[in-house]
């Protein structure tokens, strides 16, 4: 197990790794045992060391596929080309790190399957994670002709009035694309009235609006088919949407990882793209990990207290 | 809902693009012809005929007003070519065009694939007549004569039937709140459940006081348009009035520009009910960036420099809920928390000494005013309780005794389906 | 009077946007009252701007605490107003002028984005991690039968994220594939928690109802202008 864990680390560095981070964590317990508070900037001292630590390391770690995630993959699978996807990406650059990595595997799927993509964002900061996400898509696929593969039609103001709109006139809220051409002009948006005319729509975000919002106002009423990629911390709370109202859903980092998976296995091409989400997977587990023992050291420094409390008493 | 059945595989409109784009050039060439009414079975003359079997037409196409719209939609509706999806004339779509009664020519609204004999055209005009004629094709692009429907005029409605159920439920809830609020009792007191964070409030401000340091407000990240902000100003109003009445400072730093100056109004007038506008100063309400977190970043640096001992966060909260609370929690501050978001109430139960969950902030201004009106209206709510109590109730028995995926006893069957037509936003 | 009109406007709009909800004529002015919504909200970040750059001016003309400070913020408002006004270095603005996008890839604004406010705020963000560390060796201790359910479900979650924990139970047999770390992590996801989440959204819900028409009735006033009558 150990073995499988530090694959990724150059000899030296993994050794050096693991002795001080025991090291550390040895002391750590030791300072639970004698029952005494481990100050918080210590703490953050520890958080900082494991997950940089991690990264340098570059632990990837083997991601298993889940239904959840699956599904979004097997319908975009499943349409056929020259099929409309609507991509939303509805988030900043603080959602990227854990949102990009999906919208860069749900581009390159598409653009691999020759679909042809309609990338808008209800965030006015999503627009140039937008440009970043098509750059990201055109490695891989240098050729992809604007208009014709892709689209852009940007950012409009007004947060869920314009899903409303959306739902029933897409054009009513985008007339134009981001550089004001008018989406007549475009192939991609030929024959697309409303979301529901779109194959697939595929909502990634990590606030308000963003997932919960395409659902109340298109998905809903639309009947439009829709799967989702959300940050971790909302995607708790999208559970009740899926699967009626989405069928399928990338829940944080180790969503885009599964995506990034199942792209990877069924198109061995990508596996030269890097993996970001993979990536980050690693350094997420080691914290997770690291949080799990914090906890268990703090309780055994709670019982000691108690128990000494007790004897003493 | 503005379309059919979303189960419904019509859901697709327009995905056999690549098929129907043959289809397209021949309509394109010769749209008279196809259109004609009466049956010219010349259309395609013999050679094309013998080359690809053309398909029996769609029969008996209907067309009906779209019912709880606003006159703009109209629902398509067509027997199935008996060559759908069959045999060697293999049908594979149909195409639906329109024309105003008035005019002549036919112009393709959409396409549909076999096996669906239904479209809800819509961007229709209010009383106009409409006609539609539906023409089956083959995946070998031969098409089949056309069949046109009856005349329709497009109506408007004044109630969306769909929702009535909907309706009723809010009248039931809406009514009882506002019975509530009307007949709510001067005087005779109503019995309200303790909520230990409003009833630190008084005692935290006083903290404060005595600490000769100032209290931070956050009235959430939203804006105006959100009512939990309107619930974060109104608990600010009572905080603010206290503070001025201790002579003790406030700090407001907010996200959105409406809500700065919703909140430089309710402090002035908090100030002013107090007696002591002239201790108020506007600069210590203040916009600071609608970037989510570097406005995070500034309050944390107001924190770190400033001590408040009091810190409030009522008001709707994302991400930054747990690094504002950790800050809080690391210089000492007590803290007060409320916020109607179910994904961040854990990390302020955590860090923060009192936290207002869901709803217990919006009843908050209610508990502070002590208005016995505004406290009818937290009894009318528990009507709404009664409500979903029962209704989860009764919709659990008979999920489990009549759904398909449960017991599926017949009698309890149906009842599950009306209940789930109520409840759940119809079939 | 001062009370009097804007009670009146939240009456008749909050009024619209329900009756909107059943009466299809209607929804275009529910669109047209949520426009209007954001026009006035335009008008608001101008008063936003303004605070913000008198208080930051007022801080560098009297040298308060940490002046300096006030300086990068007036230079970066300025900074980003001039590049996103005037479309600075935007390849686009050749044929589109004005109508070029924002954010097109090479555009000075684009750049400052990137360079500056993406790794900004990606590093606040970031400071979730540590935080959640400080707060869960503080908060998850088992003090009580309530504190012990928190730290055991938590426990599993965290478990059933990591590839730690489904190794750990990797070796159950089929029959007892409902105690595997990451299906227990899921059903309290998708049970447990969803049914708590449930019961406070519900709550929510109601209090939203309660407290919408305590303000649209006029009942609730305090954020027009604070205190009582």
């Amino acid at each position: 197990m150990l073995l499988a864990v530090t694959q990724g680390l150059g000899p030296v560095f993994s050794w050096f790794f693991w002795i001080t981070f025991a090291a550390g964590l040895g002391w750590l317990l030791w300072m639970s045992i004698t029952g005494r508070e481990v100050e918080r900037r210590i703490i953050f001292l520890f958080m900082g060391l494991t997950v940089s630590g991690a990264v340098l390391a570059g632990i990837i770690l083997p991601v298993q596929e889940t239904t959840v995630v699956r599904n979004v993959f097997d319908t975009i699978e499943g349409l056929s080309e020259g099929d409309r996807v609507l991509l939303s990406l509805d988030y900043d650059p603080s959602g990227a790190p854990e949102l990009e990595p999906m919208a860069k595997a749900v581009s390159q799927h598409c653009f691999e399957k020759k679909l042809k993509i309609c990338y808008m964002t209800l965030w006015g900061t999503g627009g140039a994670m937008i440009t970043d996400v098509i750059a990201l898509a055109k490695v891989d696929f240098p050729d992809l002709v604007y208009g014709d593969d892709y689209c852009n039609v940007g950012y409009r103001a007004g947060n869920e009035a314009v899903l409303r709109v959306i739902a029933s006139d897409f054009r009513k809220t985008f007339p134009t694309d981001v550089s004001g051409t008018s989406l007549d002009s475009l192939s991609v948006m030929n024959g697309i009235l409303n979301c529901a005319d779109f194959k697939y729509i595929v909502a990634i975000g990590s606030g308000r609006p963003g997932i919960k919002e395409w659902v109340e106002y298109v998905v809903e009423p639309s009947g439009a088919l829709m799967g989702s990629g959300a940050a971790a911390v909302s995607a708790p709370q999208l559970y009740p949407y899926y699967p009626q109202q989405m069928n399928g859903m990338m829940g944080g980092s180790k969503g885009a990882s599964e995506y990034e998976k199942m792209l990877r296995r069924v198109y061995p091409k990508f596996k030269s793209s890097r993996a970001q989400a993979t990536e980050i997977m690693g350094p997420q587990t080691v914290a997770h990990v690291f949080l799990m023992l914090l906890i268990v050291f703090a309780n055994i420094s709670y019982f000691l207290a108690k128990k000494r409390k007790g004897a003493s008493a | 809902m503005s379309q059919p059945n979303q189960n419904s595989p019509f859901c697709k409109i327009f995905p056999t693009l690549l098929s129907a784009l043959f289809l397209f050039t021949i309509l394109a060439s010769s749209p008279k012809t196809l259109f004609a009414q009466d049956a010219e079975t010349s259309v395609i003359d013999s050679t094309l005929e013998n080359l690809v079997p053309i398909p029996a037409r769609p029969a008996n196409v209907k067309a009906k007003d779209h019912v709880y719209d606003i006159g703009e939609k109209v629902d398509v509706s067509w027997e199935l070519s008996p060559d759908d999806t069959t045999g060697l004339r293999n049908v594979v779509g149909y195409i639906i065009s329109r024309r105003l009664d008035t005019a002549s020519d036919f112009d393709s609204v959409g396409a549909v694939f076999s096996r669906i004999a239904s479209l809800t055209d819509i961007g229709l005009t209010k009383g106009e007549s409409y006609q539609y004629a539906v023409t089956a094709y083959t995946s070998a692009g031969a098409v089949s004569e056309t069949s046109v429907s009856n005349s329709v005029t497009t109506e408007q409605e004044w109630f969306d039937g769909d929702k009535f159920w909907q309706v009723l439920l809010l009248v039931i809830i809406a009514g009882s709140v506002a019975y509530f609020i009307y007949h709510a009792k001067k005087g005779k007191p109503m019995f309200l459940r303790k909520i230990a964070g409003l009833q630190a409030v008084e005692e935290a401000i006083g903290r404060a006081t005595e600490m000769g340091r100032p209290i931070l407000f956050i009235p959430g990240i939203h804006d105006m348009d959100d009512v939990q902000t309107i619930a974060g100003m109104t608990i600010l109003a009572k905080v603010a009035k206290q503070v001025a009445e201790y002579e003790s400072r406030i700090f407001v730093p907010t996200r959105a520009s409406l809500a700065m100056t919703a909140a430089r109004e309710t402090v002035r007038e908090a100030y002013m009910t107090a007696g002591r506008i002239d201790a108020y100063r506007s600069d210590d309400i203040y916009y600071v960036t609608d970037e989510q977190f570097g406005y995070v970043a500034a309050v944390n640096g107001i924190m770190t420099r400033d001590k408040p001992a009091t810190c409030f966060y009522l008001g709707a909260f994302f991400a930054e809920s747990l690094i504002l609370a950790e800050t809080g929690n690391s210089i000492g501050a007590i803290q007060i928390a409320g916020t109607a978001m179910p994904a961040q109430l854990p990390f302020f139960v955590a860090a923060c000494d009192y936290t207002l969950i869901g709803e217990e902030l919006f009843a908050a201004s209610a508990y502070l005013s002590e208005d016995p009106k505004q406290m009818g209206s937290l009894k009318g709510q528990d009507v709404g309780k009664v409500v979903a109590m029962a209704a989860i109730l009764i919709g659990a028995v008979l999920a489990t005794l009549g759904s398909e995926e449960g017991m599926n006893i017949e009698t309890f069957n149906s009842a599950f389906h009306a209940f789930w037509g109520v409840f759940g936003g119809g079939e | 009077m001062k009370r009097t009109i804007p009670i009146l406007i939240t009456f008749i709009t909050g009024g619209i946007i329900v009756l909107a909800e059943f009466i299809p004529p209607w929804a275009i002015l529910r669109e047209h009252v949520l426009i209007y919504f954001q026009i006035i909200a335009v008008f608001a970040f101008f008063l936003g701007g303004g605070s913000l750059l008198k208080i930051n001016c007022q801080k560098v003309v009297r040298k308060r605490e940490d002046w300096q400070f006030a300086i990068v913020t007036l230079v970066g408002f300025f900074i980003m107003l001039a590049l996103g006004l005037f479309k600075m270095g935007n390849p686009e603005m050749v044929d589109l002028g004005f109508a070029a996008d924002l954010n097109a890839s090479g555009s000075w604004f684009k750049n400052v984005f990137d360079a500056v406010k993406a790794p900004l705020s990606a590093s606040m963000y970031s400071l979730l991690a540590f935080f959640i560390a400080s707060a869960s060796y503080r908060a998850f201790r088992a003090k009580n039968s309530d504190a012990t359910v928190l730290l055991v479900s938590a426990f599993i979650i965290l478990l059933g994220q990591t590839f730690v924990g489904v190794v750990s139970t990797g070796w159950m047999p089929e029959w007892m594939s409902f105690f595997k770390v990451e299906n227990l992590s899921l059903w309290l996801l998708a049970k447990a928690n969803l049914a708590g989440q449930r019961a406070i959204l519900i709550g929510i819900a109601l209090g939203i109802i309660s407290m919408s028409l305590r303000v649209i009735l006029g009942i609730e006033r305090t954020h027009l202008s604070g205190g009582d009558e």
